[in-house]
């Protein structure tokens, strides 16, 4: 009973350490060759939980965090928006953490890269155009490179076993 | 007996020592395949499009410099193609968006004149807009 109440506190935590991320992120304009291409701190947060509690945990973080967020920083576009890719992301990184030999860093690359991939696939929709897809290779090397940083602070967060 | 043991460990740990450089080369890779790929694709940048109120005025060459009035009914906008690419020379209209708004050359590319109803848009090929509306 204690460790439910214990999970629930820590997790409100997570949700609302997440919801700073997010604040900061859309304060602190990133200039990247790709216009709109974010650090993506939260993902860091969302590999933690996943691997430090499990797939329902990580996603209720997720989601919670996507509408809070949505509604505070946002408008309903932009929650369509940054849900298909965490969706999109959050399915990649749960098969991921199956398979044995990839470690918290690989999953997270794979979550950042999948949350471009994910996000460009619902903008060709919503733009009608396949010119998007001009942006998909750098949105793929982007997402390689956040989900790297976000991968070694899970990790290293993860290993000291605090959680 | 221990080496084997060893060695078996250094076998399986190969894979996991290096999956991360594996995973990233991987998706580099095929960065790199997509953006030549695209790069192929959209090499012929050619054509500028004037479309009013949604309606197709007119199609030039970006190769060919000249400067092209755009006249609707709710003001003119003066179109420069110069030197493989386009822009906003000049705008009657207020917030002068269009005119402030980058030279476009690569496809996809786009200028918007909101009050005039005026959009300017780079095509790799003459074919007609229909296409990528319905698409």
């Amino acid at each position: 009973m204690q460790s439910r109440t214990k999970k629930i506190a820590v997790l409100g935590l997570f949700i609302s350490l997440s919801l700073i991320f997010s604040y900061i992120e859309s304060i602190i304009p990133v200039p990247l060759v790709v216009p709109g291409a974010k650090l993506g701190l939260p993902n860091a947060l969302i590999v933690l939980v996943l691997y430090a509690y499990g797939i329902r945990e990580a996603m209720v973080v997720n989601v919670a965090r996507i509408f809070i967020s949505g509604f505070m920083f946002g408008n309903l576009f932009s929650i369509v928006y940054s849900l298909s890719g965490a969706v999109f992301s959050f399915v990649i990184m749960i098969l991921a953490k199956r398979i044995k030999f990839f470690s918290v860093k690989d999953v997270s690359i794979l979550g950042g890269v999948f949350h471009n991939v994910g996000q460009i696939v619902v903008a060709a929709f919503l733009v009608s155009g396949m010119s998007v897809m001009a942006y998909l290779p750098f949105l793929l090397v982007a997402g390689v490179v956040t989900g790297l940083c976000n991968g070694i602070l899970a990790e290293i967060i993860y290993k000291r076993g605090i959680l | 007996m221990f080496e084997n043991v060893f060695d078996m460990n250094e076998r399986k740990s190969f894979l996991k020592k290096h999956i991360t450089g594996i995973t990233i080369g991987i998706v580099f890779g095929l960065a790199l395949v997509i953006y030549l790929l695209s790069m192929l694709f959209t090499g012929d940048t050619g054509y500028v499009i004037v479309l009013v109120d949604g309606q197709e005025q007119g199609i030039y060459s970006l190769h060919e410099d000249r400067e092209i009035r755009i006249e609707t009914d709710r003001g003119d906008n003066l179109l420069v193609i110069g030197s493989g690419q386009a822009y906003i020379k000049e705008a009657d209209c207020d917030n002068q968006v269009c005119v402030h708004t980058q030279p476009i050359k690569a496809t996809g590319g786009q200028i918007i004149c909101l009050p005039h109803r005026v959009v300017v848009r780079l095509k790799s090929k003459e074919k007609s807009e229909i296409d990528a509306v319905t698409n």
